[in-house]
């Protein structure tokens, strides 16, 4: 490595770096929010000039008030996890629905023990959740909900989490449910209170939030309020809360079908949000502020 | 002073995207005519390249436009603006102060220069100029004053540093030395040609790791920062990179003709008698030029 150390260092010294970018391209590079080709003509920059990487790393905030950020190789393992899942998921519906089909067919075609027959039929309905009929028609108003360009980003994790991708927006992985994750169902905008478990969240580079009930295929923007341009995303099953400029928090307990102003009195962005449970999370603003709650948020201490 | 000393752009105040702008940026809480505040929008899509009214409105959605309209109005004079800028930045300024210079006292004496900066403390054309009117709302309005912040630093540093050695010398009575004369490093020009081959082969991001690794001598922890990535994911793109070059240089002087043996020959001496100019390095003109995204997208620029 010496070897290519040096000689890769001598020439790009020797490099001509060209104008300064001006702050506010830096400041837009190190918040990730410029274009991918504003991005490279900056970083060609950069790799030139070590007055502006000096800049660029002076500027940047402590570690302790940035994003914790996992393992580039997480979010390959997750998907890899996640297939399997889905994969699981699949074949378990697949069974569930054969066990319906063979418990109806041998119900109705055992007609000597009709009667006695009946209750074992009522008990194989009452296993075959409703849900498994809808699954054509579902399919159906998922092809009629509007769809967004699909966008690199994480896979759902065991546990939620944030992440930053390539297009510069937050995705979160909820908690995969062990039940029929492909099943969710978008009825208008309402969802099906079971499947809330396998809905992914995340926000857009623009700060709206949205929502993918597909394994993050599709994502739809969801609502919340007008003025609100969101940083930050939490979710622990239905709780989700999302917080952005001048302090603004906003907290749905019903998977994103209503939601609710709430938090501290801020006045500073707020960069990061994460609950460990529905009742104990924590929230920092862009001034290095923290704040927690151990009530759901209904009360916040500064630490 | 007023903030009717904006330039004011006609004909914009019935379309509705820009109306949602407007409306969303407090503008008018600052003194912004609609007008006034198309005019500055207007200016930052010229200034970035932004053509057709697709890529304006797509350009304006990702600005931090309540932070635009603010920072104007401050650069406008309007005493609001200026109230609720000193109530969300002012101890913003004086944290990134110290957290820049680690130190107390010359982090307040930055924060205060550059604080007169943004009022204006010069004037142009008989105008008081503020620096906050080069915001341009694509990074934070907090991160663009840390990153002004950091410039300022990296500048007074510089200045400091050269006055001070200058300064020493002649307390100690030491002779100025002569000019340094143009390095002699005896490289072989074809090996300077593949490396420099080599590097442009690689991505912008790959080039701005291996700076900052190699010349800058950055921490791990620190380049993946600046990327927002993990520093697992730095440190085998390092190794992975380093291997890269070390192969495309060899290739390149095969291309030349050196036969392997003589390529890793040459590889091996050069790197030995290669020396680099430090001096020549840190005595970059520090003049900040505007960089626009002209020069971002081709890539290109001239100090």
């Amino acid at each position: 490595m010496d070897v290519v150390k040096k000689l890769v260092s001598g020439r790009l010294r020797a490099q001509e770096a060209g104008r300064h970018p001006d702050p506010d391209l830096l400041a837009a590079f190190a918040e990730k929010g410029l274009s991918q080709e504003a991005r490279n003509g900056l970083l060609n920059h950069l790799a030139k000039c070590m007055e502006c990487r000096d800049t660029l790393y002076l500027a940047m905030p402590e570690p302790d008030t940035q994003q914790v950020l996992l393992p580039s190789r997480e979010p390959r393992l997750a998907m890899r996890w996640a297939t399997v899942a889905v994969s699981v998921v699949i074949l378990g519906s697949v069974l569930v629905v054969n066990r319906a089909v063979f418990s109806r067919h041998v119900t109705s075609s055992y007609s000597p023990a009709r009667e006695k027959s009946q209750p074992k039929r009522e008990i194989a309905e009452l296993k075959t959740p409703p849900e498994v009929d809808q699954i054509a028609p579902a399919s159906a108003k998922m092809a009629d909900a509007k769809v967004l360009p699909p966008v690199n980003h994480m896979t759902a994790k065991p546990k939620a989490s944030m992440q930053f991708d390539q297009s510069g927006e937050v995705r979160l992985g909820a908690a995969q449910s062990a039940s029929r994750g492909d099943e969710a169902l978008v009825t208008g905008a309402k969802l099906a209170k079971k499947d809330l478990s396998s809905v992914s969240w995340g926000l857009s580079a623009n700060g709206d939030v949205q929502r993918s009930l597909d394994s993050g295929k599709t994502w739809q923007i969801v609502p919340v309020s007008k003025d609100a341009s969101f940083r930050a995303i939490s979710s622990v099953g239905d709780d989700i809360w999302v917080g952005g400029t001048a302090g603004i928090l906003y907290h749905s307990a019903d998977s994103g079908q209503s939601w609710q102003k709430t938090g501290p009195a801020l006045i500073d962005e707020i960069v990061h949000i994460d609950f460990s449970d529905p009742q104990n999370g924590v929230l920092s603003t862009a001034n290095g502020q923290v704040w927690n709650t151990s009530d759901g948020g209904q009360n916040w201490r500064l630490k | 002073m007023p903030a009717s000393n904006l330039r004011h752009f006609e004909g914009t105040e019935s379309n509705p995207a820009l109306l949602e702008l407007y409306r969303k940026s407090r503008a008018e809480e600052f003194g912004i005519t609609m007008g006034e505040f198309a005019a500055i929008l207007e200016e930052l899509a010229a200034k970035n390249l932004q053509e057709s009214y697709k890529q304006k409105y797509d350009f304006f959605g990702r600005l931090h436009i309540e932070d635009l309209a603010l920072a104007r109005a401050c650069a406008a004079g309007n005493e609001r603006a200026w109230q609720v800028f000193m109530l969300r930045f002012r101890e913003k300024l004086y944290d990134a102060g110290r957290q820049i210079t680690r130190d107390d006292a010359t982090g307040r004496e930055l924060a205060d220069s550059v604080y007169a900066d943004l009022y204006g403390t010069q004037t142009r054309e008989g105008q008081r100029h503020s620096k906050l009117s080069s915001y341009g709302g694509r990074g934070s309005l907090g991160g663009w004053l840390r990153t002004v912040l950091a410039q300022e630093y990296i500048n007074h540093y510089r200045k400091q540093r050269r006055l001070v050695s200058l300064d020493r010398e002649c307390e100690e009575g030491a002779q100025f030395p002569a000019a340094v004369a143009e390095e002699i490093t005896g490289v072989d020009k074809r090996l300077e040609q593949a490396v420099d081959e080599a590097l442009r082969s690689l991505d912008p991001e790959d080039r701005f790791i291996l700076a900052s690794y190699f010349l800058d001598e950055r921490t791990l922890a620190e380049i993946a920062r600046s990327l927002s990535v993990h520093e697992s994911t730095i440190s085998r793109r390092v190794e992975k990179l380093t291997k890269n070059v070390r192969k495309q240089i060899l290739k390149f002087l095969g291309g030349m003709g050196m036969s392997r043996r003589e390529a890793e020959e040459a590889l091996r001496a050069d790197a030995r008698d290669l020396r680099v100019d430090i001096r020549a390095s840190l005595a970059q003109d520090s003049a900040q030029v505007a960089f626009s995204d002209r020069e971002a997208k081709a890539g290109k620029g001239g100090r």
